[in-house]
């Protein structure tokens, strides 16, 4: 149990070490700034304590904070997003169904590529939406959010789902 | 009472996950520049070692970069040490040197926030005052704005607190407000320049002889575009840094030592107008 979340919390911080020294040395352009480090925590057990999810999400955001120098706009925008995940899955998701599959998280063979994607994307432009909303900060920027957050998620999606599928390839 | 309780147990989740939220909600309202040093200097012991490593990283990687900024700027102090006016000794030693500069190099900062900050590992052991300005091999790079022992917090060009009036070099004209709308680190906006200038695409701003932060002459940026807005009298302009952020390793930090003598008189005159 221990060595479980021993586990967890050193893919969090290889995680955020990997987005730090890696994604953001690519410029991606103008809006743009995808955030891969969600992985560690996106694709928790469904029947891991929703305490411990929301404490290792804190714990994600915190250290990407600490890395960043962004004052806690990670740690407010993981949890939060870890907070709609944990409620998703209790009315969107059928987990009975998805654990007789033999998965633990939603995968694209429970409805689809399409209803994965979106069940992705969504929670990922929430954490990016609340992260753009306390960066920029101001009601005149509105516009630059959304766009921000609506072409970010999508690179941030097609990012985590591409290191999943080779993670999960590899297991 | 009781009800209170029962109400907080049954919702337990929801309250921890808004006081987390709030917690971090709060360091996002603390953040300021005073905050932000503070937040570094805390959590350096923590994060320093993870920080020198991907700086030798970097800074591996940019050497042949770097050497060459480095040519570039020997190429310009050699210049201009042989263009300065031959005063003669006694003249010279009667003017206090105004301008004194010392090297630091970036340790920690970022290019992908709206308000991004740079640290520098030189702080007031090493003379670094708040409000001075500091430079790069390529151009301005931004003023410090907090100063503790051994770091200072510098903020760039490209933070949308910060504005800068240059001059047009070309024109010799100093007008007008540069500032960074938060979206592209290689392009600036020039506002407040009147539509019956002579300005073109291709001019090169620079600090102006008005600053009391910089020598004059130090490059911003050159204009990338403008546009004539109607029902409006100025230009809309977009301007292209001179300086890389991406690529920043050192910076000289600039003190101007008039700097206390100009601020008194202003405010002695100041003092002299209520009066």
């Amino acid at each position: 149990m221990l060595i479980d979340y021993l586990k967890i919390i050193l893919g969090i911080i290889l995680a955020v070490l990997v987005q730090y020294f890696i994604v953001d040395q690519i410029n991606f352009g103008p809006y743009v700034k995808p955030y891969m480090y969600l992985l560690s925590f996106l694709f928790l057990n469904f029947e891991r304590n929703k305490y411990a999810q929301l404490g290792l999400a804190f714990f994600a955001g915190f250290f990407m904070d600490l890395l960043h120098q962004s004052y806690g706009m990670h740690t407010a925008a993981c949890v939060a997003m870890v907070y709609f995940k944990i409620k998703a899955e209790g009315v969107i998701l059928n987990t009975e169904a998805i654990s007789l599959q033999g998965h633990h998280h939603l995968t694209p063979k429970y409805r689809g590529f399409r209803f994965y994607a979106i069940y992705f994307c969504i929670l990922i432009a929430l954490h990016h939406l609340i992260f753009f909303s306390l960066d920029y900060y101001k009601w005149a920027s509105f516009l630059t959010i959304t766009i921000s957050t609506v072409l970010t998620s999508i690179v941030s999606f097609a990012f985590i789902h591409l290191i999943k599928t080779y993670l999960m390839r590899r297991e | 009472m009781l009800y209170l309780f029962r109400l907080l147990r049954n919702n337990l989740f929801g309250v921890i996950s808004t006081l987390l939220f709030l917690f971090g909600y709060w360091q996002v309202l603390r953040f300021n520049s005073y905050q932000s040093s503070l937040y570094f200097n805390t959590s350096s012991t923590v994060t320093s070692s993870i920080t020198d490593t991907r700086e030798s990283i970097n800074s591996f990687f940019g050497l042949p970069g770097e050497n060459e900024k480095l040519l570039t700027q020997n190429k310009i102090l050699i210049e201009a040490l042989s263009n300065q006016t031959p005063f003669s000794d006694s003249i010279a030693e009667s003017y206090k040197k105004q301008y004194e500069v010392t090297i630091a190099k970036i340790i920690n900062g970022s290019t992908r926030n709206t308000n991004n900050i740079f640290t520098i590992n030189r702080g007031k052991k090493h003379g670094i005052l708040k409000g001075e300005g500091v430079i790069g091999p390529e151009g301005v790079i931004g003023i410090i704005i907090d100063v503790n022992s051994n770091f200072a917090v510098v903020m760039p060009l490209i933070n949308s607190k910060f504005t800068i009036t240059p001059e047009i070099e070309e024109l010799k004209f100093a007008n007008g407000v540069i500032s960074w709308d938060g979206r592209n680190t290689n392009f600036l906006k020039l506002s407040g320049i009147s539509k019956f200038r002579p300005v073109k695409k291709g001019m090169k701003l620079i600090t102006s002889h008005y600053s009391k932060r910089f020598p004059s002459g130090i490059k911003i940026g050159t204009i990338h575009s403008l546009e004539k807005e109607e029902n409006s009298s100025f230009f809309n302009i977009t301007v292209r840094t001179a300086t890389d952020f991406h690529s920043l390793n050192y910076v000289y930090v600039i003190k101007n030592n008039y700097v206390p003598g100009i601020d008194s008189l202003n405010q002695q005159i100041m003092k002299s107008d209520a009066h």
